[in-house]
């Protein structure tokens, strides 16, 4: 992958993965089918947090017209969303 | 007569007997979610949110609180169905509490705030809100005051978002600094927003559809509702 470009979805899982774990501490292991509001409580404020991490870390822009709570039920639904939504910095 | 709304600020905690009776007026969906929370934390908050949702509801429509049913609306805000129509409902948590509130006939959105220590509020509200906002919680003299100038400005959008019953980010950059009436862009509509006392270290506000005022009652406890 070029330095520059869009990252892949696997790697947006991993990251959304690794911060969610790290910010929420759940006592589960957090995968791809974990419900983001009803099994971690993920809230629109720590949404907004882990947004802003994964932007910093990822060095992308997400687009957030478009995003809205059905698109993050599920870590897959962010990943999803996000991989079709950044662009590069 | 002028328009009321309520406003309920409740600990999100409660002991074993509360939190039966709470959620003895869950509906059976809503029990299956407080389940699949995982920790005792955020089950206990879901489930004293919701009962506290409904026992009000129930004594404002003269229903059994178990009885009342909701549908979700194009981007999830849930109203009141049937012979119910008339009352609107919203609720809100953060940290150890939540808010709840109910008007009649005009739809309502609260939202309660804690502020979050170690978060980014001038990287937050420069990245999402209007910059004149931003400017506004970059120039606060301290972190804490930064903090507390975003999450007020946070609970306020999103008060007013929950009372379009629009989607929370793309209306992020709607501008509630100055005025209380606001225009979301997406339903598109006119609010008047109120901030509500809230304990220290959160903020509360309140929005009504629609610009004319409002009175707010705020209240922190439910009666007894056994």
């Amino acid at each position: 992958m070029l330095e520059h470009d869009v990252p892949t979805r696997d790697q947006v899982v991993e990251r959304l993965t690794v911060l969610l774990t790290r910010m929420l501490r759940p006592d589960a292991p957090v995968t791809e089918q974990t419900q983001l509001m009803d099994e971690l409580g993920l809230s629109s404020s720590l949404g907004l947090e882990l947004l802003l991490a994964l932007e910093d870390e990822l060095e992308i822009q997400i687009d957030v017209e478009e995003l809205d709570e059905d698109r993050m039920a599920t870590l897959a639904d962010l990943a999803d969303y996000i991989t079709a939504n950044s662009t590069a910095r | 007569m002028r328009d009321a709304v309520r406003v309920w600020v409740l600990p999100a905690g409660a002991g074993p007997d509360e939190l039966a009776r709470y959620r003895a007026v869950l509906d059976p969906a809503e029990r299956a979610r407080a389940a699949r929370l995982a920790a005792d934390g955020l089950r206990d908050r879901f489930t004293v949110a919701h009962g506290a949702l409904r026992v009000p509801g129930g004594r404002a429509t003269g229903a059994s609180p178990a009885a009342l049913t909701w549908r979700r609306g194009r981007y999830g805000k849930p109203a009141l169905t049937g012979p119910w129509r008339g009352l609107h409902t919203s609720l809100s948590y953060s940290g150890d509490l939540v808010a709840v509130a109910l008007s009649e006939g005009r739809p309502v959105g609260v939202d309660i705030q804690h502020v979050v220590p170690g978060g980014d509020p001038v990287s937050a509200s420069a990245r999402f809100f209007h910059p004149r906002e931003a400017r506004h919680v970059a120039a606060g003299c301290d972190q804490a005051v930064r903090a507390r100038r975003f999450v007020r400005l946070w609970a306020r959008k999103e008060a007013a978002v929950k009372a379009a019953g629009g989607r929370l980010w793309p209306n992020l950059g709607m501008p509630v600094d100055r005025a209380d009436v606001v225009e979301c862009a997406d339903p598109a509509g006119r609010h008047r927003l109120a901030d509500v006392v809230a304990p220290q270290g959160c903020a509360v506000a309140v929005a009504l559809a629609g610009q004319e005022p409002y009175a707010v009652e705020c209240r922190t406890d439910l009666g007894d509702f056994r």
